[in-house]
Parts: C-alpha cells; structure tokens; sequence
C-alpha cells in the first residue's frame, strides 16, 4: 500500500506537470497577451509559477518519500521528537521571505494596472453593460458624450492600436466583469457607479471580451469583441458611424 | 464503549429530541450525508450541462422540462450552482465539521460529561430542520429557488426583476442562510464555553487536542463573523422585501423594467460584498481548521509519533483565526474597491498563507522517521495533505493582485476553491470517520473498502480538478451554463467532457463508501470491536470517561523511547482527592 | 501495510467485499467504453396549437386534429422544419433562400452571399485550416457542433475541394437553423415562437411571440411584415432596453439561418390563427382552405419591402431651434401631444397612459397586440428599443409601433384632412426627443 500511496501522489505531481506542460499546446492556456501591461502581468505569473512549481515538486516528493520510508516496518518505534525550534524557524522564516519577496515584487504592476487609472485623461467610450450585452458610446465627432451626435454599437468596440484608452464603465442593472482575457484587464462594472480601467493594445486584431461577473440566467452569453485597428481605420470607421448616423434611411439596407 | 453515563432515554420523542451531544452529532451526519447526496448531485447535473451543453439531462430534464427537448433552461442552471455552493457550505462542510464532529468529539476529548449547555446543543441541531425547509422551499415558489450564486451579490440579488430566483427564492434563501447561521451560532457558542469551561482537571490549553483547537478556532470565528453576515442578510432583506437601499443602486432599468426600489437613494452594492465577505471568507476557515486539526490527530496517532511542534500548530491556527478576519478583501480585487485597499488585502493574504505553509511543513516532519500505519484514515490524512498543498500553491498565485486580475472569476478560482474543500475538507472528514467511527459507532469500517475508497477518490478527486486550472488560465469564466457560447472557449470541450467523466465516477466511487457502512452495520459484531480504543490513541476520547480522572500530559505522547508500550494514555484513572495525591505536572508536549 | 495492534480479519462481509472489488473493474471498462464516443442531443420536441387555438376549438376535436395535421405537412416539427411538401409554390424557395430566384422577393442575392461567404470562412476558420492540412475527419467533427447537415456532408471520401467548397459556401439547413434557435433562442422565445420558453415569464418586457406576425421595431409601416432586414437588424442590435441580446456572436450565416427559421415560425402561426378564424366561418378545413391561407400569408411577407419608411433628401440637422420647436411640439395638446402619454418631462408618466384601480394602484392603461398591459417608454433613460439614429427615431413616430397605442403620426390628420405634423415638425420632435435622452435622469 505504501508504493499505491507513493505512486498517487507522484502521479499527481506527473499529472500536474504533465497538464501544465501539454496545456498550451492545445489552447488550455492564457491567451497570447496583446496589451502594454500584459507581458508583466505574465512575466509575474511565470515567476510566481515557477515557485509554485518548485514547492508543488518539493512538499509532494517530501511527502511520497516520507511515505514510503515511514511505513516501512523498520523501527520498533517512532523516533520520539516533539519539535525542532530552528526547524520550526527556519520554514516560517524561509516562506515567509519569499512571500513578502513575491508581494513586492507585484505591487508595481498592481499600481500600473490600477492605480494609475486615476490620471488617464477623459474616456474614449462608454462600456454600457446590461443583461446580456455589451454596448459601447462614443462621443462622435466633437469628443463630448450626451451630445447629438453620440453613437451607440453593440458588441463590437473598436479602438485605435499602441494608444492609451480608457473607458467608463457603467451598468443600470447588475454587476458585470469586464474581462478581456488578451490585455489581461478584468474590472467589474458596478451599477450605481463609473469605474474606468485602462488599456493600450499593442497589436491590431479582434480579441474577446466576456462577462465574468454572474449577471443572471444568460451570464454564459454575455460577450464582445475588441477591435483593435490603425488610427486612420479608427478614423474612418468614427466617420462612417457618424455617417450612419446621418442616413436617412434610403441607402441604408436598414 | 460510551464514555457518558446517561440514562436510558425513555421514548422516541426524547431519544430524537435528545440534548445528548452524542446523539446530536450523530443526527447531524445523518442530515449532512443527506445533503452532501443532494449537493453531489446537483454538481453532476451542472458538470452534464458543462460536457454537454443543451442537451437532453437524464432524470432532471424529463421531470422539469419535458417540452423543451428535457434540456435544462439557463435560470435552473444558475440555480443549481447557487444552491450546490449553499448546501455544500451551510449544510454539509460546516455542519459536518463543527456540528457532527464538534458533538462527537469535543467533550470526550476534554474529558467532559456533557456540553456546556446541551439543550442549546439540541437547538442548534433542530433549527437546521427550518433552514433546509425554507431552501427547499424555494424551489416550489414563484420563480424558482434563488439564483444569484451564493455569493448573492446586490442588485442581482436584491431586485426582483434581475433574476427568476430573486422573485421570491432570494428571500427564502436569506431566511435559510439565517436560521443556519443561528444554528452555527447556538453550536459555536457552546463550544467555545464548552472547551473553556468544562475541560477536566490538568487539560490545560497546551494539552488540547488539536482537533479541538480547530474546532475553537473555527467556533472563535463563527461567534465573531456570523453577526455581521446575519446583519447583512437581514439588510438585503430588506430591500427586497420593503425597498429600502443599503446595497441597491437607484435608477436601475433591468430588461425594460423600473424596478420599484423607492427608498433607494443610491445604495452600495460593494457594501454588500464587504458584508458577505467580512463572514464568508471567515467561514472558508471554519470550512479548515477543524479539518487541519483532525488531520492532525489522525497523522500523529496513525504514524505512531507525537505531532511535530505543537504549540506552532496551535500559533498557526490562532494566526489563521486572527488573520483570516484581515483578508476578505482579496475577494474584491477587481469590484472597483480602492486600489490602496487591494495592496491592503494583498499583504494580509499572503500572510495568511504563511501559517497554513508551516502546518504542511509539520505534518510531513511528523510524518518523517514515525512508525506509519496505513489504515485508512490515514490514507486520507495523507491524500488531505497532498491536495491541500496543492489548493494552497494555487492560493499564492491568486493572492498576486495583478495574477488575480486575470484569474478572477474564472475556473482557477473554482479549481482552487475545490481542492482545500473538496479535496482537503472532505478528505479529511472522511479521514476522521474513518478514524472515529469505531469511538462513535463502536465498529469499525471495513479497511480493504476504504482503502479502494481512498485510491479512487483521491484519483477522481485530482481528475475533476486539477484541469480546472488550466481551463481558468484560457479564460473561462464561473458559472457559465454554456461554456462553448463564445467561440474563445469552444476548444476547452475535451476538458471539460473528461472532468465531468471524472465527476460521475467520483460520485459513484462514494459507493464503496456506502457499501462499508452496510458491510459493518450487517456484519457479526468481533471481538475486537469490544476493545474501547482500537488505534491505541492517547487522547481522552478513546478512554472511558471517568470524572475523576486526571490529564497528565499532551494528547500526542507516542514512541517515547522509556514507556512500556509506544504510547502513553493523555490521563491517569482518577484517585480519590482527598487522598493527597500530589498534582503531577507533566512538561507540555512540544519542547 | 503493516498491522496495527488489535487488528483483525472481519468474520462476515468478505464476500460482498470481494464483489464490490471486482465489479470495480467491470463499471471501469464500461464507463470507458461509454466516454469514447458519447454526444447526447436534445429529446424530441413538437409544435403545439395555442393555447388560444385550443381554446378556439374546444368543442371541436376534429377541426383541431385537421389542423393539427394540416399544419404538421405544412412545416414539419422543429427536428426536422420544413415548407409543406413543394416549398417553390410562391416563386421563391422559402427552403433555400440563398437561391435567389428572379422574380424573388429580394431574397439572398449574390452579392450578399459573398459577404455570407467571407463570414463561413471566418467561422469555420479551424475547419478549413483542418482542410488545407488534409485532415477531413477533424474539419468534419468540429464544423458538426455548429452546422449537423454541414458535417454529415464532410464524409470520408469527399475531394478536398469540394469539401473546401461546401464549407465555404455553407447556408444553413432549416433544420440547422432550427437546431440553432434550440440553442440560442427557444429559452425565451419557445418552440413554437410564442414567446413562451422556460425562462420567457421572468422577462420584462415579455419575449416577442411571433405567431401574429407583428415585430415592433422595424423600418416599415405598421402593419406590414418585416423584411429580412429589419430581423437581421434585430439580431445584430439586440433591443436595448429589453432582455433581446445581440447576436453578433454568430457567424453572419447562422444569422441569416436565424431568420429563415423565425420567418417560418411567424409564417407557421399566422397560418395557425388565421385556420382558427376560417373554421369560424366554415365547418371543415380541406387541404386546399390551408394551401390558400399560407399563400394569402405568404403574399403578406413577400410585399414587406415596399413599405419601406425613409426619407428623402438629408436629414435635418439637430439645433437648438429645432429641439425648442421639438420642446413645445410635444407639450402641444393639438399638434404632437406626446405629453400626455410620456409625460411632460418624458418620464413616461403621462396622465392618458395610466389609469387608476380601485386601490389607488397606477396601472397602464393601454393593453398590446399580445393582450398585455403597456406602459410608454420612458424617453430619458437613454435607451433606444428601435435604434438611436434619427431616421430610427423617425421611423417610430411616423409609423408608431404595431402591436402597440404609439400612433403614426406620419398618417395622423386633422379634422380638414391636413397632416398634423408636417415632415420638418416630426425631425424637430427627433431632435427633442435625442434631447431628452441626454439630459440627466430625474431622480
């Protein structure tokens, strides 16, 4: 039984490293980030994994190890030890070292993700949320919101590449998450308030969007694209919009 | 076999509305088997939804929806995790815990007769019956039971149009969550006197059990946190029942619906969620400690060797308990809270993570070089471990606020979540049934079945779970009812097809769980079930109560080199006290 | 394992044990054999009358069971949907809309289908990179989740051109379609489209039943049917404002797909209805009564793209006197009166909308095509059920919305016969009306 027991836990250990390591082969994995802030959100989590990886290996073989050597039928008796206070010293002091280690070292790219979106200078659109859709304002040609020439889009929010873009998040109903997994951004979308969040996509390209906060029975459906596109092409599709916008319906197919 | 001297009940009546703590213990795993049935099998329906999405559900949707192709609608969907997450916490993890072994096992262990107060006791137990009503409940009124997850997070929670469940289910829900958390209360309070006033003489703090100071801990926790949710619970009650505002913003439109919310004047709905989390992420400790304790035991006992370090195991758990009331806010990363107060929250957690870290470090030092039994309690003390390291690992990466920004949400958190409850509490529950069965029901369980229980559950435990991660890291959100609705994710099927695969066979592998029980209860009785004390344990329980009896040393007093036997009973039989028997002061158990 | 002291063999359940173990392997075995190729699909489903319908006919067993019949051979059952048993009976093949006909009714033409081409490509993206590589097996099993027909037709032995072309100029089987509403719309909007689905009850406003053939939110005149655009339209906005979601998620195809399927439920319940109120007037329903109301219906539909509401020249720009004009418009009892169902301030609080119950409870006072009460939009929340261009707005007030008291005011005179609004008076009330949407909520 010893072996059995060894065996599990050191299939857990092949397992863990065998799904981990056949994961993004099949797409089981973080998207490719695309964002400015994206990759050091990556490299922190490669780091944090590697330590994880380590600890996972260590503790677990520890553990198999210690198995398989205690259930041996080789003492008559336990070694009679009730504790080890430099032991005990050394693994609070060790883990709490790479801890502390590992909570400063994210703090700065928590302050790019968050803290800076205080300062970020006035939104490019609007994300209204609602049961079960994503729709994006704009402000139309002169850059104010509330004003004639507004326009809304459904799904689809399109931004211009390698510039900064904030949004104004606003809900009338539920709480919803705001989550595009390839600018690795998530923030939820709290009625009752605006929250921005920030990003600045590095390539164009159309990425998903979803909803990750539990916003009612069609929360599974609730999802968008972000399109990300050269400036001129931004230009131009804001221009068409407003065009759109204008139809008087002749043209138009609707 | 039963330590206690009660006398005979004299009816049905009184043997049910028994105030006898043992008796309440054992009702409590009868209701909490019943319901972990019941959540069981509400996670197999969902994992069928998730393998196989809008298709025909066996049993469920012949019943409830035989007009729409037997596929389950989206609203049941919603319903079933917010009910699998509120059954599997409030009605099986704590009550099993707390309740269940918390009756067995602490007055026996602290060397008393009785609780403190055993008619409380009985109310604990039977308010539950009026919890479980009102969630079920909730399944025949107007729009179904309630369907906000069981988090329940405002508005969606609180206004009725925002989802089926909150017509009128909500409400129910609320008033399950509160007669539950009465529950917990009248049980916790009990215990904390209990195990503060009524230990017998020499069972100084220092040489409680570690089961106990688990279930302290967690009752610590229960008595300082369940107020606030309580508070909070009864607050969203009423917005939703007279409209008041606390976590219901104005001016919501909900479909094309003016929800009537007209004392709102612009509620908080993250007010909610500070409320909720200040007790629930408490209540994930409770969910814990006791296991961590019972592990404890079940290590030191099994492997014949006292636990390595003592009194850091009772710090860890004292740290644990302290800390854990500071982290509620790693739940709200990305809810729009101060990011100030995310650093805040960031630092706690990974405090937090440092005495759960030594626990692991001292359960394989006291492991290492001991005399190991695999029984199979201890096969699942060790299968607990090795799972709970791995929930813990996944913890540190969540705990990164800028990693948790995009794991959030998503199946990482579930797989996390799953592998310290599922695979480390449940675990260790049945690390202690198998461990205390023979002290409560005076059998003994069959050891070649639970020793193939252990080695499929811990399999299927690790199948279910382990690819969670990796669907969490591709972005898959919780609580979707159809994961494949976004292209995005369409490629993570085989993933989840296997898990649910796994899912059914865990379930059904709980047969040989099942099975030893009717294999005891049919057997012939042996003799060596008449022996009280089957592991050769030193702590009280396994000794016959004795109220003049006298602890002498720690619980863990094994393989000392000088005894005749390789362990040394926690107490010595009681003397007369006035036969001037000096008080015998043995050193505490960690040197 | 070694013995701990005490320990000892059981006397009895042995054999029970040695059972449970060795039914262990067989359980193994057969639940890996299941695993290999398990794909569950939804139970069987049927189209059932309506409630009115039955009700209608209560007395009539035969008549239903006439109808019953008739309506089955004449679209099949949400399996396997389909027009009748000759579905080019008008000049227009309602089975295969992509095949444009001449004299079509402004069906798919060639254009359009290229833009549908582009959207297969995208959506099969995987499956044709699977065909490029020669792997027909792979590009088979993953186009079968969206498009059944579509994998069937990728079987073994198919040239990889072909194959390359059937993907690419994919269009929807009705019973592909209908696979899809299963999936993506009959939750709310039911088997039959009568706005009944499991989670229909919970919505507010309640989901659209198409059986009368009335969509509120098209580009027409009221009471005409809506054309393919207007639904697509519909699928590709959503409707702010309600629990109707955008469909973008879908490939253009599968939308196109959508609408066949919706326009034959539409077509299926008028059909239904309009058998009801002949059976009134005679007593047997042959097959030719049926043949005849589905072509009058039919007529109906394919007449929709002339009803066309636009307007000609550009639109009239949004200024402050125009919003002014807009402003006393709408207050003006005589002119646009507005006010009095959308209330002065556009809250959607107007006197003649709600009515008074016995307890002092407001209620609305207007009842809908589907028999349910109505309230009037509120015009400041910001959200647009139609669409929040001009012309969208337009369209509202001159046409009104059918199934509902929002009158069309394009077509609403005065005593002597004379317009109320003239065409420069409804623009200023768009204007005014965008107005109020930007202006703050009242608390």
């Amino acid at each position: 039984m010893r072996f059995v027991v060894a065996l599990l836990i050191v299939a857990l250990v092949a397992a863990g490293a065998w799904s981990f390591a056949v994961a993004s082969a099949h797409g089981w994995w973080m998207p490719r980030q695309v964002s400015s802030y994206g990759g050091e959100v990556d490299r922190l989590f490669g780091v944090i994994g590697w330590i994880i990886a380590f600890f996972f290996v260590v503790v677990l073989g520890a553990l198999a190890w210690i198995v398989v050597r205690g259930s041996a039928k080789r003492a008559d008796r336990a070694r009679f030890v009730h504790g080890d206070a430099r032991i005990e010293m050394a693994w609070t002091l060790v883990p709490f070292a790479i801890l502390v280690t590992i909570a400063f070292m994210q703090l700065s790219t928590w302050n790019t993700i968050q803290a800076e979106r205080a300062h970020n200078g006035p939104p490019l659109a609007r994300v209204l949320a609602a049961q079960f859709d994503w729709r994006f304002q704009y402000p139309g040609r002169d850059g104010r919101f509330d004003t004639a020439d507004d326009f809304e889009v459904p799904y689809r929010l399109v931004v211009p590449v390698n510039e900064r873009v904030v949004l104004a998040l606003q809900s009338r109903d539920v709480i919803h998450g705001f989550f595009v997994p390839a600018f690795r951004l998530k923030q939820d979308v709290v009625p009752g308030t605006v929250l921005t969040t920030w990003f600045e996509a590095t390539e164009p390209g159309d990425y998903d969007l979803v909803c990750t906060q539990l916003c009612g029975f069609g929360h599974y459906r609730m999802s968008g694209k972000i399109k990300v596109v050269a400036r001129a092409d931004y230009d131009a599709w804001i221009e068409q919009q407003e065009r759109d916008l204008e139809s008087n319906g002749r043209e138009a197919q609707r | 076999m039963n330590a206690t001297d009660r006398s005979a009940p004299t009816s049905a009546i009184r043997r049910i509305f028994s105030a006898d703590h043992e008796t309440i213990g054992k009702q409590y795993f009868a209701l909490s088997a019943l319901m972990l049935l019941v959540g069981g099998l509400m996670a197999l329906a969902m994992r069928w939804q998730l393998a196989w999405p809008w298709t025909e559900m066996p049993i469920v949707g012949r019943i409830l929806f035989p007009d729409t192709g037997r596929v389950i609608s989206p609203g049941f969907y919603t319903v079933l995790f917010t009910m699998h997450g509120t059954i599997m916490i409030f009605f099986v993890i704590i009550p099993l815990l707390t309740g269940a072994f918390g009756n067995c096992l602490i007055p026996a262990m602290i060397g008393a007769r009785e609780m403190a107060f055993p008619r409380l006791n009985m109310w604990s137990f039977w308010v539950m019956i009026p919890a479980i009503a009102c969630l079920v409940a909730g399944f025949f009124v107007e729009g179904g039971a309630a369907s906000s997850g069981w988090t329940g997070y405002a508005p969606l929670s609180t206004v009725a149009e925002a989802a089926p469940g909150s017509l009128h289910g909500q409400t129910l829900w609320l008033m399950a969550l509160t007669l539950s958390g009465v529950s917990s209360m009248l049980g916790s309070i009990n215990y904390v006197t209990t195990i503060a006033t009524l230990r017998v003489s020499g069972m100084t703090m220092m040489r409680l059990p570690l089961t106990v100071w688990g279930l302290l801990t967690a009752a610590s926790l229960q008595v300082l946190a369940l107020p606030v949710l309580t508070a909070g619970g009864l607050l969203q009650l009423s917005d939703r029942i007279v409209h008041t505002g606390f976590f219901t913003p104005s001016n919501l439109v909900i479909g094309g619906a003016y929800p009537d919310i007209t004392g709102s004047t612009g509620g908080s709905p993250l007010l909610w969620q500070h409320l909720f989390w200040f007790y629930s992420h408490p209540a994930v400790y409770v969910m814990i400690l006791p296991a961590m304790g019972m592990v404890s035991d079940v290590l030191s006992v099994h492997a014949r060797k006292p636990v390595f370090g003592y009194r850091p195991m009772v710090w860890a758990l004292a740290a644990i308990c302290v800390l854990g009331f500071l982290v509620w806010g790693h739940h709200m990363f990305v809810s729009g809270m101060s990011p100030a107060a995310g650093t805040a929250f960031m630092l706690s957690t990974f405090l937090i993570a440092l005495p759960s870290s030594v626990k692991v470090f001292n359960w394989l030092a006291t492991l290492w070089g001991g005399r190991i039994h695999l029984t199979s309690a201890m096969l699942f003390a060790i299968g607990f471990v090795a799972l709970f390291v791995v929930g813990g690992l996944s913890g540190i990466a969540l705990a990164a606020t800028p990693v948790d920004v995009y794991v959030h949400d998503t199946y990482v958190v579930v797989a996390h979540f799953h592998y310290i409850v599922a695979g480390g509490t449940l675990l260790a529950i049945f690390a202690g049934t198998y461990h205390w069965f023979p002290r409560i029901f005076g059998r003994r369980l069959d050891e070649r079945l639970g020793r193939i229980h252990f080695v499929g559950t811990f399999v299927l435990t690790n199948c279910v779970f382990l690819m969670m991660h990796q669907l969490g890291l591709a972005g898959l959100m919780r609580r979707t009812a159809d994961p494949y609705a976004v292209d995005l994710f369409a490629h993570l099927r085989p993933v989840n097809v296997f898990i649910t695969w796994s899912a059914i066979g865990l379930f059904v592998w709980q047969f040989f769980f099942v099975a030893n029980l009717i294999v005891t209860w049919r057997r012939a009785r042996t003799s060596a079930e008449n022996d009280p004390n089957p592991w050769r344990a030193a702590s009280l329980e396994w000794s016959a109560f004795d109220p003049a009896m006298r602890v002498v040393r720690g619980p863990y007093e094994y393989a000392d080199p000088g005894a005749p036997e390789d362990w040394k009973p926690q107490s010595e039989p009681g003397v007369n006290a006035g036969a001037g028997v000096v008080h015998r002061v043995s050193s505490p158990p960690s040197k | 394992m070694s013995r701990i002291p005490g320990r000892r063999t059981r006397a009895r359940g042995v054999s029970l044990a040695r059972l449970l173990e060795g039914s262990l392997a067989a359980w193994v075995l057969v639940v890996g054999l299941g695993a290999c190729d398990f794909e569950p699909g939804a139970a069987p489903m049927r189209y059932d009358l309506a409630p009115s319908t039955v009700e209608a006919t209560k007395s009539a067993g035969k008549v239903r069971e006439q109808m019953e019949t008739s309506l089955a051979a004449g679209f099949g059952t949400p399996g396997d949907p389909r027009y009748g048993p000759d579905p080019t009976w008008q000049g227009i093949d309602l089975d295969h809309p992509e095949r444009a006909v001449p004299e079509g009714s402004g069906e798919i033409d060639a254009a359009h289908r290229d833009a549908l081409r582009k959207s297969n490509i995208t959506a099969f993206a995987r499956a044709l990179s699977d065909l490029k590589s020669g792997d027909l097996a792979g590009a088979g099993s993953s186009v079968k989740h969206r498009a059944p027909d579509l994998g069937r037709a990728l079987a073994p032995g198919v040239a990889p051109d072909a194959a390359r072309a059937l993907v690419e100029g994919w269009y929807p089987s009705l019973r592909e379609s209908a696979e899809l509403y299963r999936q993506e719309c009959l939750q709310c909007h039911g088997v039959e489209g009568g706005g009944d689905g499991p989670m229909s009850w919970s919505l507010k406003p309640r989901p659209r039943d198409f059986r009368n053939g009335i969509f509120k939110y098209t580009a027409l005149e009221a009471q005409s049917r809506p054309r393919r655009d207007d639904l697509l339209r519909t699928l590709e906005e959503g409707v702010p404002a309600t629990s109707m979601p955008n469909f973008q998620r879908l490939s253009a195809t599968e939308r196109e797909g959508l609408v066949d399927y919706v326009r034959l439920l539409s077509i299926r319940g008028e059909v239904e209805r309009a058998l009801v109120a002949r059976w009134k007037e005679e007593d047997d329903l042959t097959p030719a009564a049926f043949s005849e109301e589905l072509g009058l219906v039919w007529d109906r539909w394919k007449r929709a793209p002339e009803k066309l509401v636009a307007f000609d020249g550009p639109v009239p720009p949004s200024t402050p006197e125009r919003i002014a004009r807009g402003d006393a418009l709408f207050h003006d009892p005589l002119k646009a009166n507005c006010a009095s169902c959308h209330g002065a301030a556009g809250l959607g609080d107007g006197f003649a909308s709600f009515k008074i119950d016995v307890h002092g409870k407001r209620e609305p006072a207007y009842i809908d095509a589907w028999g349910r009460p109505i309230a009037p939009r509120n015009l400041r929340d910001g959200l647009f059920r139609g669409g929040s261009r001009p012309i969208d707005v337009y369209r509202r007030i001159y046409a009104g919305i059918p199934g509902g008291p929002m009158p069309a005011m394009g077509h609403t005179k005065d005593a002597q016969g004379v317009s109320m609004l003239s065409d420069e008076d409804m623009w200023c009330l768009v204007h005014y009306v965008r107005h109020l949407a930007h202006l703050p909520e009242a608390p």
